[in-house]
């Protein structure tokens, strides 16, 4: 079976990582923004709840706790770099005039 | 196919050995026990791996079932025991507690193998977006 290791689209790589789901033609750069905030604040609530739950005692799951954490880290990191790349890249727009 | 799959796959590990750990304490803990709810001495538990799909060719792993080993336990010449019987005679639990430490060390071992790997993703995660850093 093949499994492809290059994207089939090159320029979605961002998008493919965040696993946000695939902007429409008509969807402006903002608003695929907006979708990955969404999803990683998701994922940073799901890590929240995990720890609040194995604080509380309900649960015993220690590993997954940690994996969720580690995940919304990732996920930040993500987003907090893209975001620094977009504001650089306005900056570096702004700086032509 | 992204490297959350891979924690997520080795959080599978991590979950059946934390599984097969369980198994182990009850078998150290029973080592002695002479009465159960079924009857007799307590019969050593093994746990049975199972590999499950995930996602295309990757696959997990999970607890398929907990068995007990039916070989039979130790005779120990006891007459005070009041569970001896008339030759004076009880039957220990099959479990031994050598045999049972080094599955110990293999759990905890293969626990570690699963924590190692997640790091390995997660570090190479980090060097991905360490790419877009200037």
């Amino acid at each position: 079976m093949r499994i492809p290791s290059l994207p089939e689209n090159p320029g979605m790589l961002i998008e493919d990582s965040a696993s946000i789901h695939r902007a429409d033609k008509n969807t402006d750069f903002v608003e695929s923004l907006k979708n990955a905030i969404d999803k990683t604040n998701k994922v940073i609530e799901d890590a929240n709840q995990a720890s609040l739950r194995l604080a509380e005692g309900k649960s015993v799951n220690i590993h997954e706790a940690m994996i969720k954490m580690q995940k919304a880290d990732i996920m930040l990191r993500l987003l907090v770099t893209s975001t620094n790349k977009l504001i650089q890249g306005y900056n570096e727009l702004m700086r032509l005039r | 196919m992204d490297l959350f799959t891979a924690m997520d796959i080795n959080a599978s590990g991590l979950r059946a050995q934390r599984t097969r750990m369980n198994i182990i304490s009850s078998n150290i803990a029973n080592a002695q026990t002479t009465r159960t709810k079924e009857g007799g001495p307590y019969k050593r538990r093994d746990v049975i791996l199972r590999s499950v799909p995930f996602e295309k060719v990757l696959s997990g792993v999970e607890v398929e079932g907990v068995v007990k080993d039916p070989s039979p336990g130790k005779r120990v010449y006891d007459p005070s025991n009041p569970d001896a019987d008339k030759d004076g005679y009880i039957t220990m639990p099959n479990v031994n507690i050598m045999e049972e430490m080094v599955d110990m060390i293999g759990t905890e071992r293969a626990f570690e193998a699963n924590t190692t790997s997640i790091k390995a993703a997660k570090d190479m995660a980090l060097k991905a977006i360490d790419i877009g850093r200037q």
